[in-house]
């Protein structure tokens, strides 16, 4: 990109205008989207990294209202197959870090067709409100009767509201209201951007939902090479069977028995890493599929891995609406110890109305019955819950109790995973899997050292989703190759990945859902076609690279500011120190902890990241131009000496 | 071509690719608003049901049309809206029960599914194959299929 962002004119893809909410003064402004901004960051995560970095006072708490929330969406949503996400980011109540969360859906599309790439919102409101956006109508309107709703009668109540079956929103729940550290924000379709307490944010600010509604065009600045590049893109997903069958069929669920066969599933809280033949007859893909309707779509999504489920079941009633995804529904079963689909279908249904991460809270749930089991917390700490393995009657009051803080379970489980270890004690730290006080979903380090470093290096803790094997990896015996190498390609992939984020498009569309790389080359070309298409620039891959890079080293500058340092990029202690076992056979593995350190000097090499403090060096900053970031890390005495 | 379209609500999953390509091939802009095909979702009750001319056999549409704004065209079956003749009263979206019909709010005109000249690319890039254009000798068995698109939209629509 040459020299001079303001004579950058964007044609189309944007929708060219930022939405800026104080509730606090019940002011409403809008601005147009800084050329810049949309040069360097591209979209979604990036915008989302940004702003926090330059809006948020680390002195802050949290949840102080002065704090901004964002949700922003990228130039390729509407515009590109499976561009159904946003990236909603504030200061995580349940981490303290940077924190971000992205869900699909149809929320992203509908905002963009009001006319905005992203809302920031600061303030608390004095009483429930919720914020209708009309296109250019713009209201801070009571949600006083909303107040307590369930995410899914919000919705109902919002479409009768603003007299509009049509409107996209997102909402909390109770949890979300009663400021839970594990608060999702729910989408109209029941997506969820359910990890780093996103939901809590918005409680704290009063602001119950967001109703969208928007009607005006997404320009694009060259329709035919649009459509070339669309038809392209929609044809892989058709002709791939990793697509067109694996996730049409079986959605995300057909992770229980690839996980299995790896021995990286977490079950009991991580004490055993492969299911038996017996235990995947109970809860898998093909159990899911008795329950099955069809497969729902997120915007524009060619695959609809979601799946639509009818359950008539004895013991949970009639359920319908969307079913469960593999990580929610192996957090709320076998990671607490039990095998039963109709538990998780149902458990999982209870944390989309209460507005809860289903990944989140039942790790957190099967912490506290390990340390139960081992003897290392009583009845009493837990208010008098028998937490034994597969109990789900005591996660489905946990639940129920979280969402209103009600009595001492509530309370407790309420609190987030750092605050539960201090709760019961130093000896309860090592049954903890967490990094940077977020939970490990599946996917045990032990069983893949080298994949699993994206727990240690992700910006808002342990998180699967930074990092995604794209089917090159596949075969790749990762963790025979040298640190160094392992990490190159580490790297290549983290790139690629926050790529996707910062378009907007879907994770697991356009990394897990692909069967060659020749086919994860078209889809990583039709990205940047699509997006040159649509906006008139003509960005190269070098300059996407750096924009993701960009994106890593801004979220990197903001965890510096509040504290993060090398030792905060950790993996919880068992995972070094005791043998995972991964088959039936009696093989175990484990991740050496020299190893460890080696991918980590690695990693921060190739980042440009300082190996002590973890701190973008002045180097790749100016690299990467962004000057204000090393100006504010020097100035607050981060970043030390000269030039290098 | 002429042909019809028939569509299968259990089998689309609402991805909305069926809009914009419409939105995009008539108008160069991406808007679904603005596109012939809009699809109503009803994520609680597993529902998504396409908003979109039928070709229905009773022509409701030009029935209610007080102005003679309203035709078929020969070649491909569709609707044809005289823009001269039409004075935008509306009476059409009223009467049309599959709410196929739209008042552009950009070109402040009636909109109405045109076929794509014989090429509808609505159901050339459904994904899951939901939407599919069928040749005149099928339009027998396709109408009574388009039936349950009237039941399914009102259920979401009338259903609070």
């Amino acid at each position: 990109m040459e020299e001079g962002y303001m004579s950058i004119h964007i044609e189309g893809g944007y929708a060219g205008k930022t939405l800026w909410v104080d509730l606090s003064k019940n002011k409403i402004l809008t601005k147009d989207l800084d050329p810049e901004l949309a040069v360097k960051y591209i979209g979604g995560r990036g915008f989302v990294a940004k702003l926090l970095f330059d809006l948020v006072d680390p002195e802050r708490d949290p949840l102080d209202p002065q704090n901004p929330l964002v949700f922003a969406t990228g130039p390729l949503s509407g515009i590109a197959p499976a561009s159904g996400r946003f990236t909603v980011g504030a200061r995580s109540p349940a981490t303290g870090i940077h924190g971000d969360s992205n869900s699909g859906g149809d929320f992203a599309m509908e905002l963009k067709h009001a006319g905005y790439d992203f809302i920031v919102i600061t303030g608390k409101a004095q009483e429930p409100v919720y914020l209708s956006i009309q296109d250019d109508n713009v209201e801070i309107k009571s949600a006083k009767d909303m107040w307590g709703l369930t995410t899914h009668e919000t919705f109902d109540h919002l479409r009768e509201k603003e007299e509009d079956r049509n409107i996209k929103a997102v909402a909390i729940g109770p949890a979300g209201e009663n400021l839970v550290a594990t608060a999702a924000i729910i989408e109209t379709e029941s997506r969820a951007a359910a990890r780093a307490g996103m939901g809590a944010v918005m409680g704290s600010k009063n602001l119950k939902a967001i109703s969208v509604r928007g009607t005006k065009d997404i320009k694009l600045a060259d329709y035919e090479a649009w459509k070339e590049a669309f038809e392209e893109l929609l044809q892989v997903f058709l002709d791939d069977p990793m697509t067109s069958q694996v996730g049409r069929l079986l959605g995300s669920n057909f992770l229980h028995r690839v996980h299995s066969a790896h021995g990286t599933l977490i079950i009991e809280n991580g004490h055993r890493g492969y299911a038996t033949e017996e235990e995947l007859e109970k809860v898998s893909a093909e159990t899911i599929l008795k329950y099955h309707v069809k497969g729902r779509s997120c915007f524009l999504c060619p695959i609809a891995c979601t799946r639509s489920i009818y359950m008539e079941s004895e013991k949970y009633g009639l359920i319908k609406g969307r079913g469960p995804e593999y990580y929610s529904i192996q957090s709320l079963t076998y990671r607490a110890g039990g095998w039963d689909t109709e538990a998780g279908i149902y458990l999982n249904k209870l944390c989309d109305a209460y507005g809860i991460d289903a990944t989140t809270l039942p790790s957190n749930i099967a912490f506290a019955i390990d340390l139960y089991e081992n003897g290392i917390i009583t009845k009493e700490q837990v208010g008098g819950l028998e937490l034994t393995w597969g109990n789900f009657e005591a996660i489905e009051e946990i639940i129920k109790s979280v969402a209103y803080r009600k009595g001492k379970i509530g309370e407790l489980f309420a609190k987030s995973t750092k605050e539960l270890i201090k709760e019961f004690g130093p000896e309860s730290e090592w049954y903890a899997l967490e990094v940077k006080g977020l939970t490990m979903p599946s996917n045990d380090p032990r069983a893949g050292n080298v994949y699993n470093m994206r727990y240690a290096i992700a910006t808002r803790g342990a998180d699967h989703l930074r990092v995604s094997v794209l089917s090159s990896g596949r075969s790749l015996k990762w963790d025979e190759l040298p640190e160094d190498e392992a990490m190159r390609v580490f790297v290549h992939f983290e790139t690629y990945v926050t790529l996707v984020n910062l378009f907007e498009v879907c994770n697991w569309a356009y990394s897990s859902y692909t069967s060659t790389p020749e086919i994860a080359e078209v889809k990583e070309k039709g990205m940047f076609k699509i997006y040159n298409a649509a906006t008139g620039l003509n960005l190269t891959p070098e300059d996407f690279a750096k924009a993701a890079h960009r994106t890593i080293l801004t979220e990197r500058a903001e965890n510096v500011r509040y504290g993060l340092r090398r030792e905060h990029d950790y993996l919880p202690r068992r995972v070094f120190e005791e043998p995972l076992p991964i088959n039936e056979k009696g093989d175990t593995k484990i991740f050496p902890r020299e190893k460890f350190e080696k991918l980590l000097d690695a990693y921060y090499a190739l980042r440009g990241l300082d190996p002590k403090t973890t701190a973008p060096k002045p180097q790749i900053l100016k690299e990467l131009e962004v000057h204000e970031i090393e100006e504010d890390l020097r100035k607050r005495g981060l970043i030390k000496g000269g030039e290098e | 071509m002429k042909g019809m379209l028939v569509f299968y609500p259990e089998k689309c999953s609402g991805c909305n690719v069926c809009s914009i390509v419409c939105s995009a091939y008539h108008l160069g802009v991406i808007n679904p608003d603005r596109s012939r095909i809009r699809v109503l979702r009803k994520e609680q009750e597993n529902l998504d049901v396409v908003n979109v001319c039928v070709q229905c056999e009773e022509k409701f549409c030009i029935q209610a049309c007080p102005f003679d704004a309203l035709s078929v065209y020969p070649e491909t079956g569709a609707i044809v809206v005289d823009h001269d003749k039409c004075t935008r009263c509306r009476l059409c979206i009223k009467a049309c029960p599959y709410n196929g019909i739209i008042l552009d709010p950009v070109l402040n005109q009636i909109t109405i599914c045109d076929l794509c000249d014989g090429d509808p690319q609505c159901a050339k890039y459904c994904p899951t194959e939901a939407i599919q254009f069928v040749h005149p000798l099928a339009s027998k068995v396709a109408h009574e299929q388009n039936k349950t698109i009237i039941t399914l939209t009102k259920q979401i629509i009338e259903d609070p």
